[in-house]
């Protein structure tokens, strides 16, 4: 087991010097510069702006030069917003998107999962029908739909939210309804359909004919075997949780990553958008460690490939 | 049903085809096709119906209530999209501020826009857009997605191994970032769209096809094709390639309304397609900027997009279970 989380861990180092390039790559051809104005500056001027950016050395000197400085913590300087390191917008926006997918997440788990589990429970009655039509609903509206639905209604029309801004509880509700709902639908499916099969199962019958009790079957062998596939779910939901948030926060105007990288990409603000971009990336990488190291724990037969 | 055994005519198109390719069958076939084996007569009951793959795939899939009006319902939108702008006598982008705002009426059947645009004629052109940028991105997505995958699963060993790896590391990039910043580097329109939907949502299919192609290559019958001295390219597009298209049909279907989302999500970011070309994604971002006074304008791309998505969501879903009834969620 701890070869298996060593070589784990070991593996994200090349996926993240790649991701980096990647993303580094990628803002280098973005055509325009920082200092691209209406007005253009003179040549000497830009020369030597690009000078003390460190703009003019070539691709991979400037590229090692980040991660050199990276793996410091120091994601470089804003190239707009003067005396602002990208670190400290960073440190100021991850918490907020943080909370935002961290609050979606436990509503996907503290009411997704038990209505798969009683829709499972409940096979076939209406409780099941009623709870696979609700999930099928709130899995095909996008966040660009249900947020506007519910600034409308709990905002503009009774007044009981209000739509912009973070900080106090009654701010976050909606944002965490618009981003929670597809992923309660989602994992109330997901939860179902594992619950079902593990249902069918000899090792279940066999419980039961020994005599124990259904709550105890139902806890002991149904529920935990069924989390396996929600929990392998889980790690990259969380991931695109960070990033699905950019659209929530760029309806509901919350100061989180997703909406100063909305904001840095139409700015050309480079350094930015690749401090947000490496950070964004780093979270989709440690949540999938985080969740194969899970798996390995609950899964034997993961560790031996 | 009635017709699941059918009496042996003599006139079964399949009998018929027998003799034209009767070089790839053993004697013994060939002479069964004749005279039916213990004198049977024509019209005398010899063998049940052969039910093909796809066609007990169709059976099944027509029996499904969900998805059959799933199906009704996208026919519907497909015709609405091709035929609705001829319907009325307006431009989709056409401006006229008289009759800004309103709600539906005898004269504009969904009402019009802020810009007294003709929302049934508008509707119209941004399902066109909306359908075929989530179709095409679908199509692009699998197309790779299934090169790669059956590349990989068929060679094996470093080059298979290489090709995950890659896949593995593209799967650390977040998609909306990068799809973002696609788009600002290459412009909006149709194609640079495509290609942002397209970059890192064909991972998923390519690691499913791989792993199909894995567990196909254990099988009897390739080896017994190798043995025979069958090409690898017979093998892999006569034997491995066919045995895939269910898991391929299945990727389409739930791509569809994934990448809907995606064009709607990008657009409405004011990325990919803009005014005075509509998506639905335009749409509903014109909607959310007149939601305070005038939430028609985002209850009605709302409607579509929801409707649209659940609906290629239950296709399929049907699909899935009619291909594969082991894993029907509702048994």
């Amino acid at each position: 087991m701890a070869k298996y989380i060593i070589r784990r861990i070991l593996w994200t180092i090349p996926v993240l010097l790649t991701v980096v390039l990647f993303s580094f790559l990628l803002m280098k051809a973005i055509p325009g510069g920082p200092f691209t104005r209406e007005v253009s500056l003179p040549q000497q001027i830009v020369d030597n702006l690009n000078e003390k950016y460190g703009l003019d050395a070539p691709w991979y000197t400037q590229y090692a030069r980040y991660v050199y400085h990276a793996v410091q913590g120091d994601l470089g300087v804003s190239m707009t917003q003067r005396g602002r390191t990208v670190t400290s917008i960073v440190g100021n926006a991850f918490p907020v998107s943080m909370q935002l997918g961290l609050g979606s997440f436990a509503l996907a788990m503290f009411i997704g999962v038990p209505l798969g589990v009683i829709a499972a429970l409940r096979h076939n009655s209406w409780a099941d029908y009623v709870a696979i039509f609700v999930a099928s609903i709130g899995w095909a509206i996008p966040v660009i739909i249900i947020a506007p639905l519910l600034i409308y209604f709990f905002s503009v029309r009774w007044n009981w939210f209000p739509a912009f801004g973070w900080g106090d509880t009654e701010r976050m509700v909606l944002p965490i309804i618009a981003l929670g709902t597809g992923f309660t639908a989602y994992f109330a499916r997901l939860t179902r359909s594992a619950m079902l099969e593990t249902l069918q199962q000899d090792y279940v019958r066999t419980a039961k004919a020994k005599g124990l009790p259904w709550g105890k079957v139902v806890w002991r062998h149904v529920l935990r075997n069924s989390l396996i596939p929600v929990v392998t779910q889980a790690g990259p939901l969380l991931g695109f949780l960070v990033t699905g948030s950019f659209l929530t926060e760029y309806i509901f105007s919350i100061p989180g990553m997703g909406r100063y990288f909305v904001d840095s990409v139409t700015n050309r603000d480079y350094s930015i958008v690749l401090g947000l971009a490496v950070i964004l990336s780093a979270v989709i990488v440690f949540a999938n460690l985080v969740v194969d190291i899970l798996y390995g724990f609950l899964d034997p037969r993961i560790r031996y490939d | 049903m009635a017709d699941d055994r059918k009496l042996y005519t003599g006139d079964d198109p399949r009998n018929r085809s027998y003799p034209e390719d009767a070089g790839y069958l053993p004697e013994q076939t060939k002479l069964a096709t004749g005279a039916a084996p213990g004198g049977a007569e024509a019209g005398e009951l010899l063998y049940p119906e052969q039910r093909t793959l796809w066609g007990d795939v169709f059976r099944r899939y027509v029996r499904n209530q969900a998805a059959m009006g799933a199906s009704v319902f996208l026919f519907l939108l497909l015709a609405y999209a091709l035929v609705g702008p001829y319907l009325r006598p307006y431009g989709f982008a056409e401006i006229n501020y008289s009759v800004a705002h309103q709600l539906p009426n005898a004269d504009h059947w969904m009402g019009t826009d802020m810009f007294g645009r003709d929302l049934f004629v508008r509707m119209a052109m941004a399902s066109r857009v909306s359908l075929l940028v989530a179709v095409a991105a679908s199509g692009i997505i699998l197309a790779v997605g299934v090169i790669y995958g059956s590349v990989a699963g068929f060679a094996g060993g470093i080059l298979d191994d290489g090709m995950m790896r890659f896949v593995d590391i593209l799967y650390g990039l977040p998609y909306l970032p990068f799809a973002i910043i696609l788009l600002v580097i290459l412009g909006g329109g149709i194609g640079p769209m495509l290609l942002a939907l397209a970059v890192v949502s064909w991972l998923t299919p390519s690691r499913l096809v791989r792993g199909q192609i894995l567990t196909l290559k254990q099988n009897e019958y390739v080896e017994a094709g190798r043995a025979l001295g069958a090409s690898r390219g017979r093998i892999m597009f006569r034997h491995l390639l066919p045995n895939t298209l269910g898991i391929i049909v299945i990727a389409l279907f739930l791509e569809i309304p994934a990448n809907i989302i995606g064009e709607a999500t990008l657009s409405f970011l004011g990325l990919g397609i803009s005014a005075p070309n509509a998506s639905w994604g335009t749409m509903a971002l014109e909607g959310y900027q007149g939601l305070r006074s005038h939430p028609w304008l985002i209850f009605l791309p709302a409607i579509f997009i929801a409707v649209t998505v659940l609906a290629f969501n239950f296709v399929g879903d049907g699909f899935r279970d009619a291909i594969d009834p082991r894993t029907r969620e509702t048994r």
